[in-house]
């Protein structure tokens, strides 16, 4: 296994896709301070720096399956995989490394995005205002998150061999994750109540009544479970501060192993060409 | 004899098609094993099987002694190279830098070796040009390169041929060749240029529909190619004596036909067949080449 991850590191920094998704990191890093700083500046904003630590989540899983596709599907479409196999590397070590070798870039990413948020956002936002122990258990969220977004995209890429229909599924598959979360999350925060517009003897009155679509102890319940278990719906979690986040990396470890065990099982059985 | 590998009965179905079909070969060690057969015939699932990509649906293979049901046949691997269609080589890095990685894959950590392998293989001058930009031949080449890190004693190379201009398929010719005498790897060549295969190899095994349906050695065939007379006879027993005593290479095929081999002045070989009372019915000169040979093998025209 040593040897598999230590090929691999040399491998992710030699990889093109590694630096160009560094810089697209280091990118949106300024451009979220430039837009807190502007806020600031207009309306007067207070902008706390954690908040700025945690927005980076909102994208991750785009990252993670863009660098995961490309770096893996490498293997496949290069035939390096072939490699592995005919030197006699467990198929079970092949994968748990570049697992691990995934969750590494993706951490590093999000380390880089950290220090450049810190030089550049601690001098014109003021210092952390969160306890240093309520901090370190979003950021082992966040570790947690990583390694549930990257098992998914490692999934995709190791049980399918195309490249280009492997970086498809995974961009399609945050994008639908994406899109259940942000429906599920709306509906979670309907009122209980609206303000209804009623005309009472030829004047129009404003009455306040139970909003119809207010879901039900059964939907919510349902609905904050979707939030809770797909990656992205606890990336918006994190990024809100909205979860408790204690209980957030159990749904995220949930993730990681079943799709590191289907994962495992499927290649094993994999016809490798 | 020392196989280096041997299948048992080997099978392998992708749904209703059999891709091999109780398909035995046996590799002789420091051999260079010529795997012929057409398109499909079953050679690539072959080296498929043995280097570990895929598994058997019955039926066992041994490499170096070692059955593949064998836990042990991970270590066994290592001392495999192999190229299995196309070479398994990063195409954004350099011709160096594969070697690093196959080395550490390996757990190598002496990178010295590098250099003395892109010699071997003819690329010692290409510095940090990628491998997207190398020709055909160049990327085969590192691909054997990268096949021969860590020393292994038997390599595995899938049409290694296909698409090289003809300088390329002199310069792997050349590098099979010295490999196996330098070096003394066993090296198993799959190849439907049945001339190019010819030129290197010690033994052949000819597949047809998944299974092995000829083994034989170079020497064997050669005799075989050379020119060759058919003899109809009535009791081919009754000619032994005589082409032994006189030197005469021969093969009995059945009980009414004899193959005569090499360069013989037929009304001469006919007198004196007379003369000691040898009749024979009928004689025919035949020319056998390599591509005769496979064809009669594989049944010619209906297998095309």
């Amino acid at each position: 296994m040593i040897r598999l991850l230590d090929a691999g590191l040399k491998r992710i920094f030699k990889s093109r896709i590694f630096w160009i998704i560094l810089f697209i990191v280091i990118g949106i890093a300024v451009m979220m301070i430039y837009n807190s700083y502007s806020d600031l500046k207009e309306f007067d904003e207070v902008v706390k720096i954690e908040t700025l630590f945690f927005n980076l989540t909102t994208v991750m899983g785009f990252i993670v399956a863009i660098f995961v596709s490309l770096f893996l599907g490498t293997e496949y479409s290069d035939g390096t995989i072939r490699n592995k196999i005919i030197m006699g590397h467990k198929r079970i070590k092949i994968y748990l490394s570049n697992l691990i070798l995934t969750v590494f870039a993706t951490v590093l990413f999000y380390i880089i995005y950290l220090i450049v948020i810190s030089i550049i956002g601690i001098p014109i936002f003021g210092g952390i205002t969160m306890s240093i122990s309520n901090l370190l258990l979003i950021f082992f969220d966040i570790f947690v998150l990583i390694c549930a977004y990257s098992s998914i995209a490692t999934f995709i890429s190791m049980i399918c061999s195309n490249i280009a229909i492997a970086t498809i599924v995974n961009i399609v598959l945050i994008l639908a994750m994406v899109m259940v979360s942000i429906s599920s999350m709306n509906i979670l925060s309907s009122p209980k109540t609206v303000v209804q517009s009623t005309m009472v003897d030829g004047a129009i009155q404003m009455v306040e009544v139970p909003n119809p679509r207010f879901p039900t102890e059964n939907e919510r319940n349902f609905h904050q479970q979707v939030v809770n278990v797909l990656p992205t719906g606890q990336s918006f979690q994190i990024a809100g501060q909205t979860a408790d986040p204690k209980i957030l990396s159990l749904y995220s470890g949930g993730v990681t192993i079943i799709f590191m065990g289907i994962g495992l099982y499927l290649f094993q059985r994999k016809e490798l060409k | 004899m020392e196989y280096v590998l041997e299948t048992n009965n080997l099978k392998k179905v992708y749904r209703d098609f059999k891709a091999l079909n109780n398909l035995n070969i046996h590799v002789p060690k420091g051999s260079i094993y010529g795997l012929i057969g057409k398109n499909g015939a079953g050679k690539t699932t072959l080296i498929r099987l043995v280097c570990g990509l895929q598994k058997p649906t019955d039926g066992t293979y041994t490499i170096y002694g070692v059955k593949n049901s064998n836990p042990e046949i991970l270590k066994v691997r290592k001392r495999i190279g192999a190229i299995v269609e196309t070479p398994s080589i990063y195409q954004n890095m350099s011709a160096k830098d594969n070697l690093i990685e196959q080395f550490k894959l390996l757990g190598i950590p002496n990178l010295e070796e590098i250099d003395s392998l892109l010699e071997l293989v003819g690329l010692s001058n290409v510095g940090k040009k990628k491998v997207k930009h190398f020709s055909l031949g160049m990327k085969q080449r590192l691909g054997i390169a990268v096949a021969l890190a860590g020393n292994p004693d038997f390599l595995i190379l899938d049409e290694p041929i296909n698409g090289l201009d003809p300088q390329g398929i002199i310069e792997i010719r050349e590098l099979i060749l010295k490999l196996n005498k330098k070096k003394k790897i066993t090296i198993l060549v799959s190849s439907h240029y049945l001339d190019e295969l010819s030129k290197i190899a010690t033994c052949y095994g000819f597949v047809d529909s998944g299974q092995i349906i000829k083994e034989i050695s170079a020497e064997e065939l050669e005799k075989k190619m050379e020119q060759k007379i058919e003899l109809k006879v009535n009791e081919a027993k009754d000619f032994i004596l005589y082409f032994e005593k006189n030197n005469i290479n021969y093969e009995i095929v059945d009980n009414h036909t004899i193959n005569i081999y090499g360069k013989i002045n037929i009304p001469k070989f006919i007198n004196n067949l007379s003369k000691n009372n040898l009749q024979i019915n009928e004689i025919h000169e035949k020319e056998e080449s390599l591509e005769n040979y496979y064809m009669n093998l594989i049944g010619g025209d209906k297998n095309d």
